[in-house]
């Protein structure tokens, strides 16, 4: 059975869908058959997914494959029970083997006022809104069986609106992508008794769903552990004061607030004492340049470092060498991410 | 104890007030003896499945089990027809939602949905059925077929209990033309009543088991 994963955290600007992506890659070079589900209708990820293929580059250009916007337009519409999930086309991706795209859609904001309204009325005797309520869980679950992805990572944007809510009970596990500063911390000090607070809600619609007959999911995603990203450090691997001071904070909040029995539970095999799994460093000019072309950040060819010197020439020997390191460095982390995959 | 899911039907008996009072000013129980024979049609019902209060205009009937569902429309079907066979207009909900009954305490969501669609849907004499209800047995698994069953009839939105089959279709015509005709006095000038036997009598004319040349029984407006 194929397990839905995403990165969330309600503050934005902490690299959950380029994380999300490279680690989708990296399971697929394992050998794991990997579903994106662009969720978020910022629809980064999607744009992340395509930019290998200059065929889109023109903004009026068609994309292929559905949306998840419009794949769950009928359901919303009241037009059908459940989505039929084998009319949806999914868009391989041209460079990596294994890894398919289950394309966002600006239009799917909209999607915010359907799926806060089923999530108000659920829980009543109103089956359109209960239809609606179970429709994504049953979409990505039908497309991981019918389809046989081994993981569906959901991006989501960083909110605590119903469809960022609706995606993270739909999951299995998340992972929370950290950058060391004071209002990733408050974040985590909030984020414990929003998620606990939506896992309780589920359990009450869950208790109106079976006597109606409409099949249930289980609503309960566990933290499979924290990232820290961005890190930036003074020399070879001494971090910058502030930054451990922060993630010193942190470590505590997450064990007092988000760990707690009023937050959300830990995944069997995550030490909520030391529940990073992993810490990115800042990547400086890799970022921007595997975006361009749609890569993982691990997989930046020397050619492509022509975008990012100024002279346009490729680089070459010690110019070339750190961004080998800091590629190397890099997949060994998102290696450490995908052993916590559960 | 919990709340449990139950079907729950709320029936309103139309005219009761007038009825009763009739009975009143003539000293005699006729009323009474005609509840009492159309809720006869209730006295086979299987009451480890089915529940029955007949208080006061109100007569509510409960089903527990959605395998029973198709037999409890059947049911209401039933006490439809013997009602009107006694010459009395009913009309009523069905709505599935929590019921929680235990001694003197009844809380039930589903007779307040139910009363809710008597009394603000249903219009004229028929029993709705919760548009729920069927959404339900649209895309629910494992409940029995009701949609081929031509057990419910939708107009304009609005699902509802389709009383008629090809076998009772006359009998049902002569019961509301009967209770037409006896009512013609007291329908004068009130035109609320009135429109209750005007879209009866369009449902019986509306019917599939309706026959192709109809006598409509009400008639037509006149000049003056």
């Amino acid at each position: 059975m194929s397990k839905i994963i995403t990165m969330y955290n309600n503050k934005g600007g902490v690299s959950k869908t380029t994380t999300l992506f490279n680690l989708g890659v990296y399971l697929a070079e394992q050998g794991f058959r990997i579903l994106f589900a662009d969720c978020d209708p910022q629809c980064n990820l999607t744009e992340l997914f395509l930019a290998s293929n200059p065929d889109f580059e023109d903004p009026d250009k068609e994309l292929p494959g559905t949306s998840i916007y419009q794949a769950l337009l009928p359901r919303f519409r009241g037009e059908a029970g459940a989505i039929d999930q084998s009319k949806i086309e999914l868009i391989e991706s041209p460079l990596y083997q294994k890894t398919l795209l289950f394309r966002g859609d600006i239009e799917f904001s909209l999607a915010e006022t359907y799926l806060g309204t089923a999530w108000n009325q659920a829980v009543t005797e109103n089956i359109h809104e209960k239809n609606t309520y179970v429709a994504l869980y049953h979409l990505l679950h039908g497309l991981g069986k019918t389809r046989g992805f081994d993981y569906i990572l959901c991006d989501v944007g960083p909110s605590t609106g119903s469809i960022t809510r609706t995606v993270v009970l739909a999951c299995d596990g998340l992972f929370l992508p950290l950058v060391p500063d004071r209002f990733c911390n408050q974040a985590v000090r909030l984020l414990g008794s929003v998620i606990h607070e939506w896992i309780s809600r589920h359990k009450q619609i869950v208790q109106t769903l079976a006597p109606f007959k409409i099949a249930s999911f289980p609503g309960s995603p566990v933290l499979l552990g924290a990232v820290i990203q961005n890190f930036k450090v003074h020399s070879a691997t001494k971090a910058k004061q502030s930054y451990v001071k922060w993630q010193e904070r942190i470590s505590a909040d997450i064990k007092s607030y988000l760990l707690s029995k009023d937050g959300i539970a830990p995944a069997p095999s995550l030490n909520p004492l030391n529940p990073y799994i992993a810490t990115i460093r800042d990547l400086g000019p890799l970022a921007p340049t595997a975006q361009m072309f749609g890569r993982a950040m691990f997989d930046i060819d020397q050619e492509h470092t022509r975008e990012a010197s100024t002279t346009g020439q490729m680089y070459y020997g010690s110019v070339w060498k750190p961004w080998v390191d800091r590629m190397g460095d890099y997949k060994t982390e998102i290696g450490k991410i995908a052993s916590a995959m559960p | 104890m919990n709340p449990s899911y139950l079907y729950a039907a709320l029936l309103d008996v139309l005219g009761y007030r007038f009825f009763l009072e009739r009975d009143r000013q003539s000293g005699r129980l006729d009323f009474q003896e005609k509840l009492s024979a159309a809720l006869a049609a209730l006295e086979a019902v299987n009451e480890a499945v089915f529940g029955v209060r007949a208080i006061s205009d109100t007569v509510i009937l409960t089903c527990s089990e959605h395998e029973h569902f198709p037999e409890f429309l059947e049911l209401l079907r039933g006490l439809f027809v013997a009602f009107l066979g006694q010459g009395i207009f009913i009309r009523g909900g069905v709505a599935f939602a929590q019921h929680f009954q235990n001694g003197r305490l009844t809380y039930s969501q589903a007779i307040a949905k139910a009363y809710e669609l008597e009394s603000k849907v249903a219009g004229y004499p028929r029993i709705v059925i919760d548009k729920n209800i069927v959404a339900m047995y649209e895309t629910g698994s494992g409940l029995p077929e009701i949609a081929s069953s031509g057990l419910i009839c939708v107009e304009n939105g609005v699902y509802f209990l389709d009383i008629l089959t090809p076998s009772n279709w006359q009998q049902v015509y002569s019961c509301a033309k009967n209770l037409h005709v006896q009512s013609t006095g007291s329908l004068l000038a009130d035109d609320p009543a009135f429109g209750k036997h005007i879209r009866f009598e369009r449902y019986l004319r509306m019917s599939r088991h309706a026959p192709t040349a109809f006598s409509p029984f009400i008639g037509g407006i006149e000049s003056v």
